[in-house]
């Protein structure tokens, strides 16, 4: 009954109407967002940090963060995007917390687009590619490349938005898109999942 | 078209249609060129795997370890103020008024000494004069809290005690790094408080208490206040040596104004045995301790060499 009238008043609710309830103190109503969020945003982060445990962290962090900044949002209709800023911030905060090179040395500036195969004698090109596989390769791409490459496929953002969201000119979103495409593919190709 | 400008067309048609010359372009080129046609398709998958990547939820208790969270930030917003007022109420407590009685004038060139450089946290004081001229060394509350006095704070002509606090320590459940401190070291003032005698505890050493000190009714001669506060510091110094702490000087009734600093005298001073002259600090004198001191228990302050923080837990607390 419980589950049901939490339910209810979830769907109830809108996010501008949770929020200006949490600006006036209501914890229960924050709680509301958090669980209406939680999933998306934990799944960001996992994607980015490939560890459920670090993830978690990283996701509470961010609604906590959330829950303290939430006073001066002005603007309540771009909550998901504001909290998905947060959280892609501290992914790649915890990435690079983890990584012992540094950030610029891992993004590449040159040879951008790696050799491409020219047969694919085991037709290797119409299989699909195994959730594992590709969250392997995923894990290697350079961390701000994922960041877009998560926020591009798995969240399924247009490119305007994921300007928005990290700050970055549209150039910059569809470079790093594309090197992290190609890292991908790279990677892949490394692991004999893709000529 | 070649085949770098064909890649980045590719690379384009995966977030959004091409125009139809572009599309045309790259349709004949794609024709005739077997890896950019390997090179699509693999885009292709690529793109299909991460979308079809599935979903990871958030753990079961997320929601509610969250909740939880919230509603520690919120106590702590609230407790905060309450929390640094308590470490005043505590240290306050520990020092015990007795009785009421004017406001007391700070010593002068003792507390300017750095007396108590070197002193671990925790054991950090400051001295205060009573009209009697007891000078009493005002003992911490908590490991890294302690009474202080602040200039900036102090009322004109006046004097107060203050105490120095933090902000409770927030921290989030299931963190891996550190845990998360707010720390605001906050001056809140206790009061002009009027303080004629106390009961000041040590660490480590048993309580004593200092006797009220009442207005003399005539300023003993000079001479013989010294020769009071001197009789006096034996014991005093020999309290020290039982609790191995700071020695707290303890005068009798009656002393001159002025008379405890003798007590108080540093090391060469009591070595050299020379008089000393003693008189009511100026103001300029007064400031320019006021700012030694603020000075000095700011260097020593543990939260400004990223030592430990002040935690206050409401729990810890009973005000009366």
């Amino acid at each position: 009954m419980t589950s049901l009238r939490t339910g209810q008043r979830l769907a109830a609710a809108s996010d501008e109407e949770l929020i200006l309830r949490s600006q006036r103190g209501d914890t229960a109503a924050f709680g509301d967002l958090v669980r209406r969020h939680q999933d998306r945003v934990f799944n960001l982060a996992y994607r980015m940090t490939g560890d459920r445990d670090v993830a978690a962290d990283v996701t509470q962090d961010a609604f906590l963060r959330a829950f303290r900044a939430l006073p001066k949002l002005r603007e309540t209709q771009r909550f998901s995007s504001w909290l998905l800023k947060i959280v892609s911030n501290l992914s790649l905060d915890a990435v690079q917390a983890k990584s012992t090179v540094s950030l610029d040395a891992l993004l590449e500036e040159g040879d951008e687009y790696l050799p491409i195969s020219g047969s694919d004698p085991e037709g290797a090109l119409d299989t699909v590619i195994a959730d594992e596989a590709i969250a392997a390769a995923l894990d290697k791409v350079a961390p701000v490349y994922r960041q877009v490459l998560v926020l591009r496929h798995i969240e399924d953002l247009p490119y305007e938005k994921i300007a928005e969201i990290l700050d970055l000119p549209l150039g910059t979103v569809k470079t790093r898109l594309f090197r992290g495409r190609e890292q991908l593919r790279h990677h892949l190709t490394e692991g004999g999942i893709t000529p | 078209m070649r085949c770098n400008a064909a890649r980045v067309f590719i690379q384009e048609t995966l977030d959004g249609p091409l125009s139809p010359p572009d599309e045309a372009m790259l349709e004949a080129h794609v024709a005739g060129c077997e890896p950019c046609r390997n090179y699509r398709l693999t885009l292709c998958r690529i793109a299909t795997g991460l979308g079809k990547l599935e979903s990871c939820g958030a753990p079961r208790d997320f929601g509610a370890t969250v909740t939880f969270q919230l509603a520690r930030e919120k106590r702590r917003r609230q407790w905060a103020p309450i929390a640094a007022a308590a470490v005043v109420v505590a240290g306050f407590l520990t020092v015990r008024p007795l009785l009421g009685g004017p406001n007391f004038q700070l010593a002068s060139q003792d507390l300017a000494q750095p007396v108590l450089a070197g002193q671990p946290a925790g054991s950090v004081r400051a001295s205060v004069g009573l009209p009697g001229g007891s000078i009493l060394d005002a003992v911490p509350a908590r490991p890294d809290g302690f009474l202080a006095r602040s200039r900036a704070e102090a009322p004109p002509g006046g004097s107060g005690l203050f105490a120095r606090g933090a902000a409770p320590g927030v921290e989030s459940a299931g963190m891996a790094p550190a845990a998360r401190r707010a720390a605001d070291p906050a001056l809140v003032a206790v009061a002009p408080a009027p303080l004629a005698a106390l009961q000041l505890e040590e660490r480590g050493a048993a309580p004593f208490a200092l006797a009220p000190a009442a207005p003399p009714a005539e300023a003993p001669a000079e001479a013989e206040s010294l020769a009071a506060a001197d009789a006096a510091l034996p014991e005093a110094l020999a309290k020290k040596e039982e609790s191995g702490g700071r020695s707290i000087a303890s005068l009798p009734a009656g002393a001159a104004p002025g008379a405890g600093m003798s007590a108080y005298r540093t090391d060469s001073a009591r070595k050299s045995r020379a008089p000393v002259t003693r008189r009511a600090p100026t103001p300029e004198e007064q400031m320019a301790v006021d700012m030694a001191t603020f000075e000095m228990l700011r260097w020593m302050d543990p939260a400004a060499d990223g030592g430990p923080h002040l935690e206050v837990q409401e729990a810890d607390f009973t005000l009366p």
